[in-house]
């Protein structure tokens, strides 16, 4: 009797297992292919009208009213009549105020009869100095339109032509252009792989006050160029190039007594090729 | 009097003349004068950081449904993570919570945590089964948005619109088209060394979705190649007991067929770019050489003449040539010829022996394996021969494929002798090696076309 009970057991037990063990076995592979489902971009006008903010407006929400024309277009429901969509307030002086820049100090020769182009500005561009939301219509060559010739060559990594205006007096010194080089290199987020790399540059002209902190918008010299080229590459790092000229400000670093060399600076961006 | 003045007016035109020289002269002067007084300063920048660009990337907005939300920003961050390009940073260390992805953020708050870009999501189930996902793309540095792009979708299908979003910020922020709305077919292996079962297998690009495609079949897989215009795949199909054969399968429609009929064995099928023909090499008699294939009519061509073995054909994205490779020269080398077999030429001299060119979609380089030192490359080279680097070595890889932007390689890996093989990708400078997720070890990936 007992001996039978314990047989039972045993065998109910292992049964029990085999289902265990066995199970991995007898699963059947699934093979049902599940076919690719659609999906639906909206369409340009769509998202325009449903993802859009206004790019100037200030960083605090808070002090203005939501925009109800774009949260109405998200949820299909028409609350009250939208507000007169009113032009932003007079923003507060953003924490970094930015002074005119004072030439005082220096021997600054005349001002340059810059070609600026005419600014068709909102009054809160020149106080709130890093929004570069504006960049896109200042896409204007400051250089004669070169689009058919190939982009210059401005590769220079021994330095040669820095080291050429060394000891002149009227540029910076070699480890004065090293410290701008070493900033850079942790500003600008340089792309990699990118095809034909030797070809791409991105000039960028800034104007620095005193302080060292950009005056008015950086010019993208090539703008022109970059934009014409149908090179996306080109492009992205344009915006790299920008995006790294403002993060690196300020430019305090340079020295104030020649201020007048570096108030006024181009730099050119490369980005790396495949290697 | 009348004389008179006109026998005057020359030497007063003349003064005149004089006069309006000086004044050009002095204004181009006053022009020039700051500019020489005032040399630019001119940097070139050709370092930067390469390291992965740090972007924020919060859990999508939803009212309804919080853990997809979730899932939502997780795929793309996980997306963004494994192109070895971005680096998202660690929600934890956020300080402004988004509320609303129509207001704009503080900058400021993104720039303390050294972000470089804000990605700010939310879903919208839309009532009928479909969700909305909109995104706004954010440059905390210039304090502006870069893009914005919204998607509707059957909720189930989440995960494909999650992947295009991981497209366009990749594309916003690379300028290279993205590739993660895109599928990996490859070999899964199971079943010991010997006696290997080699069975179709498709996923998502990240690992998802794995799905046995020729699972009811009663023969091995080989070198499954992607068209690149359809969802269509060509592969060399085994059999025990006859001669190998090439098959096309539409995976949507699940229809198979064997393509022509030769009188000797078929290897290594490609689709032409335009997915219009197949290049194959045909051995006949001991030799091998390429070959071009219409698939309807089975009617084929063949390119090289050659008593060496021709294999391995791959075409440039433009139509125009064709690399392979050719043991002609002694060694196993890669050669590029003209798309009609014109202009044969040798691409690679380096010791050992290369295999297996691809050609990449971007059509800037070719990707090949080599053979050297008892050890397996993975290579580039350009379309010319110049600048070859290797871009991964092991005990044996094998079978690159290219992203369909030409940005990253996967390939097979076995890491020492009879070791699991299983699938790896690398970017094209030779950063992030990393493997893909396979459920079985798997071999011969074939990445297909961005899905669209």
């Amino acid at each position: 009797m007992r001996y039978a009970t314990f047989l039972s057991a045993l065998l109910h037990i292992g049964v029990f297992a085999a289902g265990f063990i066995a199970a991995p076995f007898m699963r059947t592979e699934p093979n049902v292919y599940v076919p690719i489902v659609p999906i639906e971009l909206l369409s340009e006008a769509e998202i325009a009208e449903e993802l859009s903010v206004r790019a100037d407006r200030v960083s605090e929400p808070e002090e203005e009213p939501e925009r109800e024309e774009e949260r109405t277009e998200l949820v299909d429901v028409q609350p009250e009549p939208e507000p007169e969509p009113l032009p932003p307030p007079p923003l507060p002086e953003p924490e970094e105020v930015e002074p005119e820049p004072e030439p005082e100090v220096l021997p600054e020769p005349e001002p340059e009869p810059e070609p600026e182009p005419e600014e068709p500005t909102p009054p809160q561009r020149r106080e709130q100095i890093d929004d570069l939301s504006f960049l896109d219509d200042v896409l204007v060559d400051l250089e004669e339109d070169d689009s058919t010739s190939p982009p210059r060559e401005v590769l220079d990594p021994e330095g040669i032509r820095d080291q050429e205006r060394v000891g002149l007096g009227d540029s910076l010194r070699a480890s004065e252009i090293d410290q701008v080089r070493a900033r850079m290199a942790s500003c600008y987020d340089q792309p990699t792989g990118v095809p034909n790399a030797d070809d791409i540059v991105v000039r960028i002209r800034i104007n620095l006050s005193p302080e060292g902190e950009i005056v008015g918008d950086p010019n993208v010299l090539n703008a022109r160029q970059i934009a014409l080229s149908n090179n996306s590459w080109w492009r992205a790092t344009r915006d790299r190039a920008v995006r790294a000229v403002v993060a690196c400000a300020p430019y305090d670093y340079l020295p104030p007594d020649r201020y007048y060399i570096w108030s006024e600076m181009t730099l050119n961006f490369s980005p790396l090729g495949v290697m | 009097m009348e004389r008179d003045r006109v026998a005057l007016l020359p030497s007063r035109t003349w003064d005149r003349e004089s006069l309006m020289i000086r004044v050009v002269v002095l204004i181009l002067a006053s022009l020039m004068a700051p500019v020489a007084a005032h040399a630019q300063v001119e940097i070139d920048i050709t370092r930067g950081r390469t390291d992965p660009m740090p972007i924020a990337i919060p859990s999508y907005l939803s009212q309804s449904d919080a853990a997809l939300a979730g899932d939502i920003a997780e795929v793309i961050t996980n997306d963004l993570t494994i192109s070895g390009l971005f680096a998202p940073i660690d929600e934890a260390a956020f300080i402004e919570e988004i509320t609303n992805i129509n207001v704009t953020p503080r900058f400021a708050d993104w720039r303390v945590i050294n972000a470089r870009v804000l990605v700010a999501g939310e879903m919208i189930e839309l009532g009928d089964g479909r969700v909305q996902i909109n995104t706004r793309l954010w440059d905390v540095v210039g304090n502006q948005q870069i893009g914005s792009v919204a998607y509707k979708t059957p909720r189930d299908n989440w995960r494909r619109a999650a992947h295009k979003v991981s497209d366009f910020i990749y594309t916003s922020l690379t300028g290279e088209s993205g590739y993660f709305d895109s599928r990996i077919v490859f070999v899964g292996e199971t079943g010991p060394k010997v006696d290997r079962t080699k069975r179709l297998v498709i996923m998502d690009q990240d690992g998802h979705n794995p799905q046995t495609l020729t699972g009811g079949l009663a023969y091995d897989v080989l070198t499954p190649r992607f068209s690149p215009n359809e969802q269509e795949i060509t592969y060399l199909a085994l059999f025990e007991d006859r001669k190998a054969k090439v098959y096309l399968f539409n995976i949507e429609t699940g229809r198979q067929r064997e393509v022509g009929d030769f009188p000797g064995m078929t290897f290594a099928p490609r689709f032409t770019p335009d997915g219009s023909e197949l290049l194959m090499s045909i051995e006949q008699n001991g030799n091998s050489d390429v070959a071009i294939m219409d698939p309807d009519s089975g009617r084929y061509r063949r390119l090289t003449f050659n008593p060496a073995i021709d294999t391995s054909p791959s075409m440039s994205p433009d139509g125009r040539s064709i690399t392979f490779a050719s043991d002609r020269g002694g060694s196993q080398q890669i050669y590029v010829m003209d798309a009609d077999g014109r202009n044969q030429r040798r691409i690679t001299f380096g010791q050992g022996t290369y295999g297996t060119p691809v050609w990449s979609p971007r059509g800037d380089l070719i990707a090949f394996t080599r053979l050297y030192n008892g050890k397996f490359f993975i290579g580039v080279v350009n379309t010319d021969g110049s600048g070859e680097r290797l871009l991964t070595e092991s005990y044996l890889v094998e079978g690159p494929t290219w992203s369909p932007n030409g940005r990253v390689l996967a390939f097979h890996r076995e890491a020492y002798p009879g070791g699991p093989v299983r699938l790896y990708a690398v970017d094209l400078t030779g950063q992030n090696l990393r493997q893909l997720p396979t459920p079985t070890e798997a071999s011969d990936p074939a990445w297909s076309p961005r899905l669209d």
